[in-house]
């Protein structure tokens, strides 16, 4: 019977939808985090009675044909880039994105990575980094005896030394943009990976045409929305409920035409 | 006699076929777009051959025709700019996937690499003209009015080729949520109703699918009554009739 493995499509699409929905609420405190969805295509079709043939002897035309469905598969998980709130930290090293744009990361194999959490701090020898220590791109380095950090709109960071007045500045901090941001490839740590799919890292200071702008002493939270997520773990729970029903009921049907000998 | 075993035979088998209908819609509950469908029965009356007197039709039943459900599903908010759906029922975008071009309600866009909208699958999202849509990758986020005309600023980038068909019920469902035209010949559609960053949900309704469910679980178990009555009918008269000649 074909509705059994019709059915079991349809359990484990929903499957793969609970798991990313159940991502999504898990990270719902995690900065700069993107929801995902997953996407659903239907199989192939087996055409039983193709359009326009004739039915019967008598020329009858079968007008829209029987099209039967072979159930479902994922399509994609697809990353949804909204923006999402920035929330008062106060720490003059958190910063927030607004807009479009990745923060660029220097991996300690010398590769780039991308990321929207902007909760750095100051390694040892003076360099803005990540909360694992990877310095952020281009790298700016902190003189010890700075008291007062500014990190500005446009991302130029600034600071004032211990019995000056002037300001010195240190340098920029700046973005990259991709075309196709939810192409990218999330590698666990908030950070993401350029791919053929996101297209190649356009650099640029905060600010410029397209780049979003920095806010200093906020972190942009995750743009997951509970209400949202629940509503869709629900759906995904009844569908797949209703999927093993039926595999039940084939089951019954399979069940009562052996039960005829 | 046996027309009794065979009626229920074909009954069986025409129950099967629905009950793979509504496994495949309910598979399709998430699936964006898409339409549900039904099975629609006809009586098939056959003559019998040959028959001592006054003979009796035969009446089959067989799933000749589909109907499918072409109302709009749900449009569900998403917050993606570039998820779109069409409030209007008999509407459809175009996408080239290959040297084809299918049509579609799925509406969930992005951009590729080189800035072309695309679905997710990477097919073309066409314009009215049948031509690939290009982005200006420093635009920023597009504005898509009603009518499919996209806009980044000022800049007009083009209107999405969006067609209806004379049956739209009637296309040809290929998988991936596209859909052939068949042989019909597509009309673009002026006011396709079109909505930003939203998804055509799809439009199952699942108390339909469960009650044809429970409707064909039940049928099915009448009709193998029927085939073993008539097993039991027939092996009674084997063995009257054998005690006969005895």
């Amino acid at each position: 019977m074909r509705s059994l493995s019709t059915a079991a499509t349809g359990m484990q699409a929903q499957q793969l939808n609970v798991e990313v929905i159940s991502n999504n609420i898990a990270n719902m405190n995690t900065t700069g985090f993107k929801r995902q969805r997953a996407e659903f295509q239907d199989l192939l079709y087996m055409n039983v009675e193709r359009m326009g043939t004739t039915s019967s002897d008598g020329g009858t035309i079968v007008p829209t044909g029987v099209q039967v469905g072979t159930g479902v598969k994922a399509g994609s998980v697809y990353r949804i880039t909204e923006q999402g709130n920035v929330q008062q930290t106060g720490n003059e090293f958190d910063l927030a994105l607004q807009g479009d744009g990745y923060f660029v990361i220097q991996n300690p194999d010398g590769t780039e990575a991308y990321t929207r959490a902007g909760n750095f701090s100051v390694s040892p020898d003076g360099q803005i980094v990540t909360e694992d220590g990877y310095v952020v791109s281009p790298g700016v380095a902190i003189p010890e005896e700075a008291v007062d950090v500014t990190i500005s709109a446009v991302g130029m960071v600034q600071a004032r030394v211990a019995g000056e007045v002037e300001y010195q500045e240190l340098g920029q901090v700046d973005l990259a943009r991709f075309i196709n941001p939810a192409g990218l490839d999330a590698i666990g740590d908030n950070l993401f990976l350029e791919t053929p799919s996101s297209g190649p890292a356009n650099l640029g200071t905060p600010g410029a045409l397209g780049f979003g702008t920095v806010l200093q002493g906020f972190l942009e939270m995750s743009n997951v929305n509970a209400v949202n997520e629940i509503s869709s773990l629900i759906l995904a729970q009844r569908a797949y409920e209703m999927n093993s029903k039926v595999i039940t009921t084939s089951d019954e049907m399979l069940g009562i035409t052996s039960q005829l000998r | 006699m046996d027309n009794a075993l065979l009626v229920g035979l074909n009954s069986q088998e025409m129950l099967r076929r629905r009950m793979d209908i509504v496994a495949n819609n309910l598979a399709n509950m998430s699936t964006a777009g898409f339409k549900a469908e039904v099975a629609i029965n006809d009586l098939v009356i056959e003559r019998p051959a040959h028959a001592n007197d006054e003979p009796e039709d035969v009446r089959f039943t067989l799933v000749e025709r589909l109907h499918r459900d072409m109302d709009t599903g749900t449009l569900r908010q998403t917050g993606n700019p570039l998820d779109l759906g069409l409030a209007e029922a008999n509407a459809f975008f175009s996408v080239r996937m290959g040297e084809e071009t299918y049509y579609t309600r799925d509406g969930q866009f992005a951009l590729d690499d080189l800035s072309r909208l695309v679905t997710h699958e990477g097919a073309m999202v066409l314009d009215e003209g049948g031509n690939e849509m290009v982005f200006d990758p420093e635009g920023g986020a597009p504005d898509i009015s009603d009518t499919g005309v996209i806009y980044q600023g000022n800049i007009r980038i083009g209107r999405l080729g969006v067609y209806g068909f004379e049956t739209p019920a009637a296309l040809e469902k290929v998988g991936g949520n596209l859909w052939s035209p068949a042989d019909q010949e597509p009309e673009a559609i002026e006011l396709p109703k079109l909505q930003q960053g939203v998804v055509e949900q799809s439009n199952v309704n699942a108390v339909f699918e469960i009650t044809r469910m429970i409707e064909i679980s039940r049928a099915y178990t009448s009709a193998s009554r029927l085939v073993k009555d008539a097993d039991e009918l027939r092996k009674t008269a084997i063995s009257k009739l054998g005690q006969t000649q005895a």
